[in-house]
């Protein structure tokens, strides 16, 4: 199991400096220039050169690259070019907050989706499964962003229940919960449906297996039979899922992020897009992509303890 | 001597009691037709394009200029009201459309032919081609789809090329996937293997054989993106840096809305109500063609 999670890990970190190249290569073709939309109307020659030598923006790409990566290595992220503040704590912070949102979202969002999806399929063909599946089908093609809108619209502007932006409040103040209300249940929205979906159709496939037929015929309760031999036969695919919404976090949520005004990773990364502040877009295309590669492995090592047979199985090859 | 037992009738039946032999594409389309669910996704996207096509005719205005009073609610001359800058919102919901269309259509035409090429090849050839094209693949998947879109129409500037440009070229990894996993096993296929043994050379075995078998789930693949394309397109255009104004699009709208949630929500409502339905139509389209497709439900005929 060890060697499997030092290969993997090896593999994967050309692929994450793959990614940083290419994101490099993207930024040296981004028109625009940070020392010009820095200074506003006060840029002169003079110091917008002298700015850019600063910012060693005056060297080739390949020598930039590599003076990145030497300090990478080092953990030195560098300065944002805008806020002059060091770029780690502030990509770390980001990531946090993401992630902080995106885990109520991923632990609640199973509450609604596993008893929807397992009911859906009991009751397949039924009027309620056709409701259900038509309700879904909406909720996956809502644009997360306009689920958002109509939540801030309801909650925020029209009931005035709940605040619509920012992150305010203490860690565990009830502030902030009420701050994590809305993003939460949106992302939740989102995600929920998605599952069901899934959820279903794993189910319909366990369900007609040998194994339920014989646990029934024990003379188990139904609702045992489906949540003790059932479920847990069928939740690899859900699983699956998870590893997505934990992927759609780490910077995914770019759009939700903006329109709650939420201090996450994608935004961040969109803002110093918009801003041309290169340090920060290269941390974050780093951390974002480290994030995933760690989501990926997690998943991975996730599915040998789901399922004994992947597990046996990758250790016999 | 005559048999006492029951006369085995070997007679043909006639021609009209064998089951029709049907082909494989009827069987598909009949499928296709029997789930009224595909069948409404085929609704909603034919009623879209032809939203899109005939945009001149349906709309009742010009959708650029600026024509009444700012954040009207609905009038009889605008049935849907006016935006935040005077213009009609019927109008530029129906361009809208085009818009969402022709950045949906193409940027998904090019993540086809970039995935199909990549991943037949990937499948087909095996070995380093195969990891060398996967590690590119993972490293396109490592990074969330609307960041690198994002990314790349911020690097070619604005303006809608760009904007087909960067969610084409971004979202091709599933397309490429599934293409392998096709070539995979298409290359183990006896038919394959005979027009090697003639000699065919890869490339023609690859064009004239591999390709046109491998296309049935990459069809239904790149429906399914569809919806992402749409609303990676009204993303890009809700943060900014999507299509121009003064064309219409509808995450720009919402975007403009936005500003106007407590007077006046429907501009933000509206056009996001037009996303949903379109990308509600690929959904149920893409659902449909991939019951239909899948072999193990493939219960009927003999032919």
């Amino acid at each position: 199991m060890k060697e499997y999670i030092i290969r993997r890990i090896l593999r994967s970190i050309p692929l994450v400096f793959g990614l940083t190249i290419l994101v490099f290569i993207l930024l040296t073709v981004l028109p625009g220039n940070p020392a010009a939309t820095l200074q506003g109307m006060y840029a002169t020659p003079e110091t917008t050169e002298y700015l850019i030598h600063k910012w060693g923006l005056d060297q080739p790409a390949p020598v930039r690259y590599v003076k990145w990566l030497w300090n990478v290595v080092r953990l030195d992220f560098g300065k944002s070019l805008f806020t002059n503040r060091p770029v780690l704590p502030q990509v770390a912070r980001h990531m946090f907050n993401s992630l902080y949102l995106g885990f109520f979202a991923i632990v609640l969002g199973p509450l609604i989706s596993i008893p929807i999806g397992i009911l859906s399929a009991v009751k397949r063909h039924t009027k309620l499964d056709y409701l259900v599946t038509i309700l879904v089908l909406i909720g996956v093609s809502m644009p997360l962003f306009w689920t958002a809108l109509l939540l801030q619209l309801t909650f925020g502007v029209r009931l005035g229940l709940l605040p619509v932006s920012g992150m305010d409040g203490e860690f565990f103040s009830l502030e902030r919960l009420k701050h994590l209300v809305l993003p939460v249940t949106a992302v939740m929205f989102a995600g929920a449906a998605m599952d069901s979906r899934v959820i279903r159709s794993s189910m319909l496939e366990v369900i007609n297996r040998e194994f339920i037929l014989t646990a029934r015929s024990k003379g188990l309760s139904e609702i045992r039979v489906l949540l003790r031999h059932a479920l847990p036969n069928a939740f690899l695919p859900a699983f699956t899922m998870i590893g997505l919404h934990f992927r759609a976090i780490l910077g995914g949520l770019l759009v939700l992020e903006v329109v709650f005004s939420w201090p996450g990773i994608g935004r961040l990364f969109y803002e110093a897009i918009l801003a041309r502040d290169y340090p920060v877009i290269q941390a974050c295309s780093l951390a974002i992509s480290i994030g995933v590669f760690a989501v990926n492995l997690l998943v991975d090592i996730g599915y040998g303890y789901i399922d004994p047979r992947i597990r046996f199985k990758s250790q016999v090859s | 001597m005559i048999q006492k037992t029951a006369k085995a009738d070997f007679s043909i039946a006639s021609a009209e009691e064998l089951p029709e032999r049907t082909s494989r594409l009827r069987e598909i389309y009949d499928d296709f037709v029997a789930s009224k669910i595909a069948l409404l996704g085929l609704l909603l996207v034919t009623v879209t394009i032809l939203m899109a096509i005939f945009a001149p005719e349906i709309a009742p205005y010009d959708p650029t200029k600026p024509l009444s009073l700012p954040s009207q609610w609905h009038s009889p001359e605008h049935i849907l009201g006016t935006d935040h800058l005077g213009r009609d919102v019927f109008s530029r919901i129906v361009y809208g459309a085009r818009v969402s269309l022709i950045v949906g259509i193409s940027a998904r035409s090019i993540s086809a032919i970039v995935g199909l090429t990549l991943g037949l090849i990937a499948g087909y050839y095996g070995g380093r081609v195969d990891s060398f094209i996967m590690s590119v693949v993972d490293i396109f998947m490592s990074f969330p789809y609307i960041l690198l879109a994002l990314l790349v129409v911020a690097s070619l500037g604005a303006g809608i090329g760009n904007v087909i440009l960067a969610l084409g070229v971004t979202g091709w990894t599933g397309i490429a996937r599934i293409a392998r996993i096709q070539a995979l096993s298409l290359r183990e296929e006896n038919f394959i293997q005979a027009q090697k043994s003639i000699g065919c050379s890869n490339g023609y075995i690859l064009l004239r054989h591999v390709l046109p078998n491998a296309l049935a789930p990459v069809l239904v693949v790149a429906t399914l993106g569809m919806a992402f394309a749409i609303i990676g397109e009204a993303s890009l255009s809700f943060l900014g840096v999507g299509v121009p104004p003064p064309t219409p699009s509808w995450g720009k709208m919402l975007a403009d809305g936005r500003s106007y949630m407590s007077l006046a929500p429907q501009l933000s409502i509206l056009p996001g109500l037009a996303i949903l339905l379109t990308v509600l139509g690929f959904n149920l389209v893409g659902d449909g063609l991939r019951d239909a497709l899948d072999p193990r439900l493939r219960t009927r005929t003999l032919g």
